[in-house]
């Protein structure tokens, strides 16, 4: 087995606010669903981790406050933080979590993704690649790195909800 | 007075997202091509009645990322992230485009592709930082005559001058550069600084004399070529001019630049971007100053917000004649191409 980027990640225990309540309004069929903080997070908290059987949420690498929702402009902006400064998986795990939202989302919705302030040393570099829509369109039609990118994306659907 | 971008036309068949257009140099066909790995050509019967007439396909595995003609117009090349660069050409009037020549070299995704005002160059660039000039000989033989290594990153485009043989690219690594020929050595002779992210799109005015780039950056910039000893005091090196950025429009789009045009015909700017937006913009009205620089000041006389809906557009292209100068060409993540026409009422 190839030696891991980080052996030993701190786990998080995932938050209580697991699941949204889902109201009676809601339910009904011409409730215009509005896209939030939560549900971006819900979205993208059970990705797993390119390395360890965890998920994002799991290591801490995605926090629902550390996403930004404004509906009315279509716009999100998502930070998240690698694991270790100098993870060379952090522009995988970003490509995971853009093409979550390119697959989930409304396609109204502008993305962007960055590596959170300070928390790698190749940040601007990370964040630069994650939002060129070219390179990430040249990335996506490698079979290789679309297959371990759907791998990480098989638990995504989760949305919190992980028993092992 | 109002000036005011209408649609007139809105051409379907693309299955995935629209890369590219290039109006042939009659303006007579339009090209697209995208990420279905596929060029179509268009033809209007009347202005608002288009037919696709060809689907260029087979050559390219992968996404076809950039289209143009050789200003010949019997040519087309295109360049696709399988890293080739493909050459086709109609047997016959109203026939089949056949590949002819498919060009290797590139490490990796291939982006952009020019041909030179004369047809004899063509150059193409891509992610493997690299720009290539080619030479166009007899037979459909290309030749690679130079393989220009000196930008730090992918480069995104690349664009020859409308009349001489000095070719601008632009790149990932936020700069412009200038190439020229000097017997037979292709070398950069400026570096252009100044957009503070990724330059995605550049295009010459009619005499090469000023240049547009559209930026990551959100910004266009306009650079104007000083000669050496030029009235206005620009120092120069090496006896070489020097391009200065004398306008910055800024706040006019909301995310990235991804394409802008010049029209050769009545020296409008086209941009368009991230925002879903297109934008024009015109050069005012020089006004005497007494400052030794010669600044040049633009204005937005029209735009289209949701341009493409809720997408992102990906080009746009003027008219390249006189016939439709005030039409113009856009392409979108919605797989669809729109025509439009700027009217004054």
């Amino acid at each position: 087995m190839p030696e891991l980027i980080n052996a030993n990640p701190t786990i998080y225990t995932p938050s209580k606010v697991s699941h949204r309540i889902i109201t009676e309004k809601e339910e009904q069929e011409d409730f215009e669903d509005t896209i939030d903080s939560q549900e971006v997070f819900d979205l993208i908290r059970s990705i797993s981790d390119p390395e360890h059987p965890l998920t994002l949420e799991e290591l801490n690498v995605t926090q629902l406050d550390h996403i930004k929702v404004d509906d009315t402009n279509a716009y999100i902006s998502i930070e998240f933080t690698p694991t270790i400064p100098h993870c060379s998986m952090a522009t995988l795990i970003g490509l995971c979590i853009r093409v979550r939202l390119l697959r989930s989302l409304p396609e109204r919705f502008k993305v962007d993704i960055m590596v959170r302030k300070g928390t790698h040393q190749s940040e601007q570099a990370v964040n630069k690649q994650l939002n060129d829509k070219e390179r990430v369109a040249a990335a996506l039609e490698n079979n290789h790195l679309l297959e371990v990118v759907n791998q990480c994306l098989s638990t995504a659907h989760k949305r919190g909800n992980v028993s092992r | 007075m109002t000036t005011r971008l209408y649609q007139i036309a809105e051409l379907k068949g693309h299955t995935d997202r629209v890369w590219s257009v290039a109006w042939s140099p009659t303006g007579n066909v339009l090209a697209s091509c995208g990420s279905d790995k596929t060029v179509r050509l268009w033809v209007s019967n009347s202005d608002t009645e288009w037919i696709c007439t060809n689907v260029l396909e087979g050559t390219h595995k992968r996404t076809i990322r950039n289209v143009a003609w050789n200003p010949d117009g019997r040519q087309l090349a295109t360049a696709s992230f399988d890293s080739l660069i493909g050459v086709w050409e109609q047997e016959e009037e109203g026939g089949d485009y056949e590949s002819v020549a498919t060009l290797e070299g590139h490490e990796n995704e291939a982006k952009s592709v020019s041909w030179a005002k004369s047809g004899t160059l063509l150059a193409t660039c891509g992610r493997d930082k690299s720009v290539w000039i080619w030479e166009v000989g007899t037979d459909n033989d290309f030749e690679c005559l130079s393989v220009l290594q000196e930008h730090t990153q992918d480069v995104k485009m690349v664009m020859w001058h409308p009349i001489k043989e000095i070719l601008a690219s632009a790149s990932y690594d936020d700069t412009i550069k200038i190439w020229k020929e000097d017997e037979d050595d292709w070398y950069c002779s400026d570096t252009l600084e100044g957009h503070e992210s990724t330059i995605w799109s550049i295009d010459f005015d009619k005499t090469g004399e000023y240049l547009v780039s559209g930026s990551d950056d959100k910004t266009l910039k306009f650079w104007r070529c000083y000669r050496p000893d030029n009235r206005e005091g620009i120092i120069t090196d090496r006896n070489e001019p020097k391009w200065k950025c004398i306008c910055t429009m800024s706040g006019y789009h909301q995310r990235c630049i991804y394409s802008v045009s010049w029209s050769k015909v009545h020296g409008r700017i086209a941009s368009c971007g991230g925002d879903n937006t297109v934008r024009i913009f015109e050069q005012e009205e020089s006004t005497v100053s007494g400052s030794t620089i010669d600044t040049t000041n633009f204005s937005m006389i029209a735009s289209v917000t949701s341009a493409h809906g809720v997408v992102d557009v990906n080009c746009v292209q003027w008219y390249p004649t006189e016939k439709h100068s005030n039409w113009l060409a856009t392409a979108g993540d919605d797989g669809i191409v729109r025509i439009w026409q700027l009217t004054e009422e």
